[in-house]
């Protein structure tokens, strides 16, 4: 049987800020790849999922440019089709492609993600939860 | 044309396509070590983890399940490279390795191949 990852099993429990630096784990992960791409390189980078699910290994293909557009958003990631299941609601798809999705952060979950953005070490970084939520009672 | 010329222009076919299945490989090397990563940030212990075949065609991602220890043996030569079986090209490397499990190892050729895997 295949692995199931990316789904909202996969990430059951987990708080806004475990989902969004998971995320931003995944997202650091790629910034190295896309060092390591020519910057001439015109066709797709294979780039890891950037779904909050920890066990996810899945890859897919994304244009240069594309990659480059989603990076200048903090707030968005690429993930495998479905795989946003895995945000628990805490992203919303605003683009859909044939292999891969585009989502953003929303809520708590955003303020985490924007708040690890250049961070060397997403996982252990420090981040203003309270703050965030704070703010979402408040909004 | 004529014979010397139809060689010379053939060599550098040749030698262009080494790089470009060289470069290529070193971009699928370069996703595998975050993908090892990952499993040293997360705390993932398993007996195999996945990584993607390393093979030069730039628009292959599939993937394959590599033991731990195996995979840092290989990577700790840069000439080595997983990929599927039948995926390597004939043109830059030989298949060195055949493991029961659903991946080869090959070794990149001396001259451009194996001075292009070790500069990526």
């Amino acid at each position: 049987m295949a692995d199931e990852h990316g789904t909202d099993h996969s990430t059951a429990g987990l708080s806004a800020e475990r989902i969004a630096r998971n995320d931003a784990i995944f997202r650091k992960a790629n910034e190295g790849i896309e060092v390591v791409a020519s910057e001439a390189r015109e066709e797709p980078i294979p780039f890891i999922c950037e779904c909050a699910d920890p066990a996810c290994r899945d890859i897919i293909l994304v244009p240069p440019a594309e990659y480059r557009a989603v990076r200048t958003n903090p707030r968005r990631f690429l993930k495998v089709p479905g795989h946003e299941a895995a945000a628990q609601g805490w992203a919303r798809v605003v683009e859909r492609h044939e292999n891969y999705v585009i989502v953003e952060k929303v809520g708590v979950a955003a303020d985490v993600a924007e708040q690890l953005e250049g961070k060397p070490n997403p996982a252990t970084a420090s981040v203003e939860v309270e703050a965030a939520h704070t703010r979402e009672a408040e909004a | 044309m004529n014979r010397q010329e139809d060689s010379g222009s053939q060599d550098q076919s040749l030698a262009r396509r080494q790089e470009r299945v060289s470069r290529n490989e070193g971009l699928f090397r370069a996703v595998n070590e975050q993908l090892e990563g990952l499993n040293d940030t997360f705390a993932v212990q398993t007996d195999t983890f996945k990584i993607v075949c390393e093979c030069g065609k730039s628009d292959c991602v599939e993937q394959l399940a590599i033991p731990p220890q195996t995979y840092t043996r290989i990577r700790s030569d840069p000439t080595l490279f997983f990929v599927l079986p039948g995926h390597q090209d004939r043109t830059s490397e030989a298949v060195v390795e055949e493991a029961r499990e659903n991946y080869v190892v090959v070794q990149k050729y001396p001259g451009i191949p194996a001075e292009t895997a070790a500069q990526a």
